[in-house]
């Protein structure tokens, strides 16, 4: 290609500078002015392609940064946005970024774009992309990835599905967990050794998928539960798993992860109540109870339906009888590790009542004589353990690992919920809404007594001390503190005859508002009526 | 102490009023109209009216003791009054958007009172067009709902993304309602022009969210 004479030495040698591009003259040494040069323009890396013939003060030719140029620019930056952005959201894969690529360009009609709200549309497109594979990421890590807010992100997302009439799976809880168990950078060092983390996912994904089933996960933010589950296996493998740690990395909010951990362990020590020891069980305590709830509901998940009842009442029975002849022997076992130092806190073993080691010796016997548990008959349980108590721990020894339940496979959701793990649970929610109704009955109760005892003292013929009782009673508010607010609500609106199934729902501003601060329609109660003569 | 002392004395006072009659406090629902049983509460009613003038919002605001205007942040003067508790927008055209009754009429007597208000303060205003615009209801099924299996089964009406809201979105055709169903079996109905949608929209919710109930134990 040749360039105008070097502007010094006027020979022919003008050169573009392979590195950056520049016009020097290859004799001289001089850097030729650009404004009056023609000049190749490239973007982006040294070896980049070269870009468009953009010619600056070229004597009104007409040609100047034309709007095909324009758009080409566009497109150029826009593709790379696109290259950045599934970078960051670490999807590797040509296809699907070529798919995120077709997906943009269908979207914007091949116009692509520039700007803040480009980088959340190919955040959404990357989102429903990777979601349609069934290999999703978390909208709050495309979020994170994109610098914008989630719920800008999400409404980006709800355009993009309506536009393209997607119809998205359900979002995989299970799935996000086996890969923030694989990929978590603070998880890595730790999991070195396979076999441990194979066994950890098998047990995340069988806790998930009861927590599935027992509504922890419905109407809940997944990554949470994610990191709840995460957290409470590293405790029962004696991983340490820094809740705060994880829920950074998996973009989770960390006092919403720390509340489903609570959640998942109450839930577990309800799951417990099924064991014969499972009143001594709590929060406390369930990390050394939950692999015999697990194993427990392993087997029963993996019972089939017709003998699922008499499995559960047989093994009832059965732990029950051997326990009662154990309890005697359990009193001699000690606890110990080879240096003879207990291995268990002496006040965790004085609730349990049995020894671990006594606990184990039931579980055998309770295993050989039930055929259906299948897939621990093949350990050795004869003899007498000398070591200490670490029976799930321990990978060769672990009870409750080699157990290969269909709940620790992935199963779709119908499968989950059909399957039984000998325990239900209803949704917190749900239970915290019954208690509150239940306080509010009990507080209607409370002040349609004080109002009656007020409204009829003639009537009520009870003795003195009878109605000193209920005076005291009713005095005081439904939980048996003082008389608060609310009981004033409520004997204002029982009052104005509301519907006491009306004041239970608890709307108490809406039933002010329609019942006594309710100018339009005066109630009956409150005209002005003549006086009796 | 003073609103107990009040209570009684109202309780007295009605005691000549309700003779013989112990608090019982309830009638049946209609279940020819509610079949299900239900009622759901109306929580919120949106009304606009025309007050057909165009008007000063500075004096306005100036004016009245219950208004306020920020016209860097919001260009309509926010009113409110305290029976029926609720907040108007009264905009310069001479529109006014009414919100907080918890009814119908309500509503038009909260927005008569505005119009009331804005004469007073000496503009021309009259009572226009008045119309409900949203009617927002709520209720309680009571029992717990599996909403990922009725956003699978009614995919075509339902959007469900609990990393977004814990809430199923349910955009029913007939009458054009939305209905957020939530997991704890409490149910928002939004967007109804008269009352009798909201109840019909929850009567044929009903039978669908019973076949995704979660059996109490």
């Amino acid at each position: 290609m040749g360039y105008q004479p070097c502007k010094k030495c006027r020979r022919n040698e003008v050169i573009q500078d392979v590195i950056w591009g520049r016009l020097v003259c290859e004799y001289c040494g001089v850097e030729q002015n650009s404004d009056d040069l023609e000049l190749q323009h490239d973007y982006g890396t040294i070896n980049g392609s070269k870009g468009n013939y953009v010619h600056i003060n070229g004597g009104g030719s007409g040609e100047s940064y034309s709007e095909f140029n324009y758009k080409e620019t566009k497109i150029y930056h826009a593709k790379k946005k696109i290259e950045d952005i599934t970078n960051t959201l670490e999807i590797t894969a040509a296809s699907t970024i070529n798919e995120v690529t077709v997906m943009i360009e269908e979207i914007t009609e091949g116009e692509f774009g520039l700007g803040n709200w480009f980088s959340v549309l190919v955040a959404a497109c990357s989102y429903a992309v990777m979601r349609k594979k069934g290999s999703p990421i978390s909208m709050a890590r495309a979020a994170w990835g994109t610098g914008c807010d989630l719920h800008v992100l999400g409404q980006m997302v709800k355009r993009v599905i309506d536009y393209q009439h997607l119809s998205l799976p359900e979002f995989d809880v299970v799935y996000m967990f086996e890969c923030a168990i694989k990929s978590c950078p603070s998880l890595v060092p730790i999991f070195s050794n396979e076999d441990k983390k194979d066994m950890m996912i098998e047990q995340g994904r069988f806790l998930l998928q009861c927590a599935i089933k027992w509504f922890l996960t419905t109407g809940r933010q997944p990554l949470p539960v994610v990191v709840a589950v995460l957290v409470f296996i590293g405790e029962l493998n004696s991983v340490d798993i820094g809740i705060e740690e994880i829920a950074k990395e998996l973009h989770a909010g960390i006092a919403t992860c720390k509340k489903r951990h609570k959640e998942l362990k109450e839930t577990l020590v309800k799951a417990a109540r099924i064991l014969p020891w499972g009143e001594n069980v709590t929060v406390k305590n369930i990390v050394s109870n939950a692999p015999f709830v697990i194993q427990y509901m392993k087997m029963q998940s993996m019972s089939k339906e017709g003998e699922e009842r008499k499995s559960l009442e047989t093994a009832k029975s059965d732990l029950k009888a051997m326990i009662s002849d154990l309890e005697h022997e359990s009193q001699y076992m000690e606890v110990e590790n080879r240096n003879g130092v207990p291995t268990a806190s002496f006040d965790e073993l004085e609730k349990l009542k049995i020894s671990q080691e006594c606990m184990s010796k039931i579980y055998t016997s309770f295993s050989h004589e039930n055929a259906f548990v299948k897939s621990i008959n093949n350990r050795r349980y004869g003899h007498r353990r000398k070591r200490g108590i670490d029976i799930w721990k321990n990978e060769d020894e672990g009870c409750f690992t080699n157990t290969t339940s269909e709940m620790s496979l992935k199963l779709s959701f119908e499968e989950i919920l059909e399957k039984n793990v000998g325990f239900d649970n209803l949704p917190p929610s749900f239970v915290a809404g019954e208690l509150a109704c239940k306080r509010r009955r009990d507080k209607i109760s409370a002040a349609k007594l004080r109002i009656n005892e007020i409204m009829q003292p003639k009537k009520n013929k009870r003795g003195f001390a009878e109605r000193l009782q209920v005076r005291e009673q009713t005095v005081e508010g439904a939980k048996g503190g003082k008389i608060d607010r609310e009981d004033f609500v409520i004997e204002l609106l029982l009052l104005h005859q509301v519907k006491e199934e009306e004041i239970e729902k608890g709307y108490y501003k809406t039933l002010l508002d329609l019942h006594v601060f309710n100018s339009g329609s005066v109630c009956e109660m409150f005209r002005p009526r003549k006086r009796r003569k | 102490m003073k609103m107990v002392l009040i209570l009684l004395e109202w309780a007295f006072d009605f005691e000549g009023y309700m003779g013989d009659q112990v608090l019982e406090g309830s009638q049946p629902v209609d279940l020819t109209k509610h079949p299900s049983g239900i009622v759901p509460t109306l929580q919120n009613i949106v009304s606009t009216v025309n007050l057909d003038c165009k008007l000063d919002l500075k004096t306005i605001a100036l004016r009245a003791r219950n208004a306020e205007y920020n016209p860097k942040r919001f260009a309509a003067v926010i009113m409110r009054i305290r029976e029926p508790k609720t907040t108007a927008l009264i905009f310069a055209s001479g529109k006014m958007v009414c919100t907080g009754a918890k009814s119908e009429h309500q509503s038009k007597l909260a927005a008569r009172k505005y119009a009331r208000i804005i004469q007073k303060l000496g503009f021309a205003a009259k009572f226009k067009d008045f119309k409900i615009q949203n009617i927002v209801g709520s209720c309680d099924v009571k029992f717990p709902i599996r909403l990922e299996g009725l956003a699978y089964s009614h995919g075509a009406f339902s959007s469900y993304e609990p990393e977004l809201f814990p809430g199923l979105i349910y955009r029913m055709k007939q009458p054009k309602i939305v209905l957020l169903i939530f997991v704890s079996g409490k149910i928002v109905l939004t967007g109804a022009k008269v009352r009798d949608e909201t109840y019909t929209a929850f009567e044929n919710i009903y039978p669908v969210l019973t076949e995704f109930r979660k059996s109490q134990q």
